[in-house]
């Protein structure tokens, strides 16, 4: 009997903590609201990243076994995504246009390039000149630069604003 | 009834014991224990540091100044690689009779070697052509030492993956800012000048890297044979005293370089010898002391340069 009444006051107690812990927790914040996604722009665009110098592989790049599929020696994200490049498409001064997966968004845009040139050239400086070209004309043309052989890298930002027939939810 | 009392306090006591443990919850957070590294020596820990960051301990066998060439394990060295979840060396017979793979397969622990896929210099010892291990003294080398640690403490360690490779990014391009200071501080000494003579020829891949001794194929020239463990009792002979001699007059260094691990009297000598002003002390198998400008990779890498550039301009 003794047993059974330590047991229900156990039950009781134990049970009565449990329901006000879960009540309380479910009375909290849920966390802040999720931004809404933005909306992605259809439309024809095409990329254009045109190097002032031959790229070569990075000595320098971190290169495990995961980073093998990405084109050595040269980087392109747009919004944080990896832009796939053809590795025999790049050779100095020439242009390397990008047409597939370009998915760009109503608003804010960036795309990141890194490129490294040839270690012999050190004191040279070197661009990477980003162009987005929409319908033919450019929405933005921008060259990133290194200075004394370093890898060239940076940001090209820019906005983008909806055209009716573009958007999509 | 007192008894019966005392019997329900005692049972009240428990349940409320009981209601004090369960409302803590064990909410404190349980320290998970972090993986132990444990390198041969203290450049492959600084490398394995840089990438690991706060998520493993890593330890170095070898101390600051101490040879890994002529080390001799002891039994605290058995009780740290007991107690590594994974263990570093550099490989290409640098570490003498192969003594941190011995302990890492005596204590049945994984082994990286950090020069796997270096393309190493050829030396020669008694005529016979063998891999020189000094390959640190290259920062694009150590860019491999750094993928393969990188890899190996990843698979260790997978669920802390993006922080490791972030970590292994930034190094990198550390090493690749070293790299080009490097060469624009060789680049003020004349080309005639750039003569690398140092006690123990540990530098081969960094005058093959910057142009240094072009008269000896960019390889470093060295009076006293490329392990300190060839000269380990039985000393330098007279007549090869004197071919160094005549080869440090030949050579036109306009100084000589000491290495921090090595006995520095024999070469003290010989520059006096040569009239040949001793360069200063360079950090060779060994970085510095913990709290000396020496004391990482990158730190080891410039007080050299600095002394090197100092002494031959």
């Amino acid at each position: 009997m003794r047993f059974l009444l330590t047991g229900l006051i156990w039950i009781v107690f134990v049970g009565g903590l449990w329901g006000y812990t879960t009540q309380r927790d479910a009375s909290l914040p849920q966390g802040p609201a999720q931004p809404a996604a933005p909306k992605v722009l259809t439309g024809s665009y095409v990329l254009e990243i045109t190097p002032s110098f031959s790229i070569e592989k990075d000595p320098f790049a971190l290169a495990l076994d995961d980073d093998a599929s990405q084109t050595p020696g040269l980087e392109i994200r747009l919004n944080g995504r990896l832009v796939e490049v053809d590795a025999e498409q790049i050779k100095r001064g020439r242009v390397i246009r990008i047409t597939k997966n370009i998915e760009l968004s109503q608003g804010f845009n960036e795309f990141y390039v890194k490129a490294s040139p040839p270690m012999a050239e050190t004191d040279l400086d070197h661009g990477l000149r980003v162009r987005l070209l929409a319908r033919g004309g450019p929405v933005v043309d921008q060259t990133v630069w290194g200075s004394s052989g370093s890898v060239v890298a940076g940001t090209v930002s820019f906005s983008l604003a909806a055209h009716k027939e573009e958007v999509h939810d | 009834m007192n008894f019966l009392f005392k019997k329900y306090a005692l049972l009240f006591f428990l349940l409320i014991f009981n209601l004090i443990i369960l409302s803590t919850g064990f909410t404190g957070a349980t320290e998970l224990k972090k993986p132990v590294i444990v390198a041969s020596t203290t450049q492959i820990a600084d490398f394995a540091r840089q990438v690991a960051g706060d998520q493993a301990l890593v330890k170095s066998i070898l101390a600051p100044g101490a040879d890994p060439h002529t080390y001799n394990v002891t039994p605290d060295d058995v009780q740290i690689v007991l107690g590594a979840d994974l263990c570093i060396e550099n490989g290409l017979h640098l570490e003498g009779k192969n003594w941190m793979s011995t302990l890492a397969k005596d204590a049945q622990k994984p082994l990286i070697t950090a020069t796997d896929g270096i393309q190493a210099l050829s030396i020669s010892q008694g005529g016979q052509p063998i891999p020189d291990p000094h390959a640190w003294f290259s920062p694009k080398n150590v860019a491999v030492y750094v993928n393969n640690i990188t890899r190996g403490i990843i698979a260790l360690d997978p669920g802390n993956k993006a922080l490791y490779r972030a970590r292994a990014k930034l190094f990198l391009q550390q090493l690749r800012v070293l790299d080009a200071w490097i060469r624009e501080q060789i680049n003020v000494i004349s080309p005639q000048q750039r003569i690398l003579v140092t006690t123990h020829d540990a530098f081969n891949y960094f005058c093959r890297e910057y142009r240094l001794n072009e008269q000896n194929d960019f390889l470093s020239i060295a009076p006293v044979g490329w392990s300190t463990g060839a000269e380990v009792g039985a000393g330098i002979t007279p007549k090869r005293r004197r071919k160094v001699i005549e080869s440090i007059k030949a050579s036109g260094a306009p100084a000589i370089f000491v290495e921090t691990t090595i006995n520095p009297k024999q070469i003290r000598e010989i520059a006096k010898e040569t009239g040949v002003k001793i360069g200063g002390a360079l950090y060779s198998d060994s970085m510095g002391p913990k709290g000396s400008a020496a004391e990482t990779y990158i730190g080891m890498m410039r007080e050299n340069t600095l002394l090197i550039v100092n002494s031959l301009k």
